[in-house]
């Protein structure tokens, strides 16, 4: 009978210590979002390509809803919710912003909040359907993907 | 040996408790919408094809414009998961929140069985909408090169359907932009025609045309204009 209460304490404590050890050497559960440029879909880019290949120096645009951008967004970001998308592009600054980032060679990068929310894609398309600018790109995985690496990028959060 | 035997098997049998198998009718639906619809229910339903017990503990969607539900099998309200018994069957329920949006719209709605990783949902439903244009622009966009020649240029409006759809006014974002709005067909058929004032600055504008629909998602159309330099 004591072997059925000690066994699973054991167990248990072999298990602690184990993940204790495990986290001091290896440190804190990786979250970022795992992306291989060459599976992606046309026009859709990992953060790593944005961050290391293009410098980050882009624009970017945030296709979430007003309380996602409010609690957090890139710095200097371009706020073109999808549900009103096209009124949104139609103001005088988110022209200009996309117009001139396609003049001065720098690409859009529209992200979302996740690689499911479906928003930068069709964000994108709207952006493209404007003319003003040729090279937008949609953010594999989003805000889920650029806030574990927030040590990279400028973000403004709440 | 015995107590390591007896210990295998209990957790034998917890992994297959936690295991779960929901069989779908289909995993991705295409749905066509209603001119003025706001809302849109889509239905998933499902059957627990596995032998044993399987729950669902958690259900979202990774845009806020789409609330999930499921019904069917016994909810632990505590945890919120929700039990099927073999051969339960269950509904996933997707209401999408439409606003002004039209074209194409892809979601979707995720679903985390009891043996999924917080990070990893097993069960992926995509809805496809397809919310009905009213008025086919085209071209959407007009260019003119930066220091090029400035004609003018001519858009087609077409209403789509049999009602009519009138444009009621029309207007431009920017002072730079001379347009002219032609009516060939009442409600059906106009022609726009545009040209900047000059092409020695880059310009970005807009177009606003306004219709007659009741609907506010088809109350304005766009048409952007651009004077650029040409890619290097």
């Amino acid at each position: 009978m004591k072997h059925w209460i000690l066994q699973p304490m054991y167990i248990g404590v072999i298990t602690l210590l184990g993940a204790f050890l495990l986290y001091g050497i290896v440190g804190a559960p990786d979250r970022s979002v795992p992306c291989v440029q060459e599976s992606l879909k046309e026009r859709h880019v990992c953060l790593s390509t944005v961050l290391e290949q293009w410098g980050n120096d882009v624009l970017w645009v945030d296709a979430r809803n007003k309380k996602a951008f409010q609690y957090g967004h890139v710095q200097g970001a371009l706020w073109l919710p999808e549900k009103d998308v096209e009124n949104q592009l139609a103001i005088p600054e988110s022209m200009e912003a996309i117009g001139m980032a396609g003049v001065e060679g720098r690409k859009v990068v529209v992200y979302c909040a996740s690689d499911g929310c479906g928003a930068a894609d069709f964000v994108a398309n709207a952006i493209h359907a404007t003319g003003f600018h040729s090279e937008i790109y949609v953010l594999h995985g989003g805000w889920k993907a650029i806030y574990p690496e927030r040590q990279k990028l400028t973000l403004r959060l709440r | 040996m015995m107590s390591l035997r007896v210990g295998l098997y209990f957790l034998f049998t917890v992994c297959m408790l936690s295991a779960s198998d929901f069989a779908f009718d289909t995993q991705h639906q295409k749905v066509s919408v209603a001119e003025g619809a706001e809302k849109i229910e889509v239905l998933f339903p499902f059957k627990n094809a596995s032998q044993d017990l399987a729950k669902i503990v958690r259900y979202d969607a990774p845009c806020a414009c789409i609330a999930v539900q499921v019904s069917g099998g016994i909810k632990d309200v505590k945890t919120g998961s929700v039990f099927f018994e073999s051969g339960g069957e269950g509904v996933v329920k997707a209401v999408f929140k439409l606003a002004a949006v039209k074209g194409s719209i892809t979601k979707k709605v995720l679903v985390w069985t009891g043996k999924d990783s917080r990070e990893r949902p097993s069960i992926q439903l995509t809805v496809e909408v397809l919310i009905p244009e009213r008025m086919i622009v085209t071209p959407r966009s007009l260019h003119w090169q930066l220091h090029g020649d400035r004609e003018a240029q001519t858009v087609l409006l077409r209403t789509k359907g049999s009602e009519p759809m009138r444009i009621v006014k029309c207007s431009c974002s920017h002072s730079q932009v001379e347009y002219a709005l032609e009516t060939i067909k009442e409600g059906y058929e106009y022609q726009l025609r545009v040209r900047p004032h000059s092409t020695k600055k880059v310009l970005f504008a807009a177009l606003r045309l306004y219709t007659d629909s009741k609907y506010p998602r088809y109350q304005v159309e766009h048409v952007f204009v651009t004077v650029k330099p040409k890619k290097k």
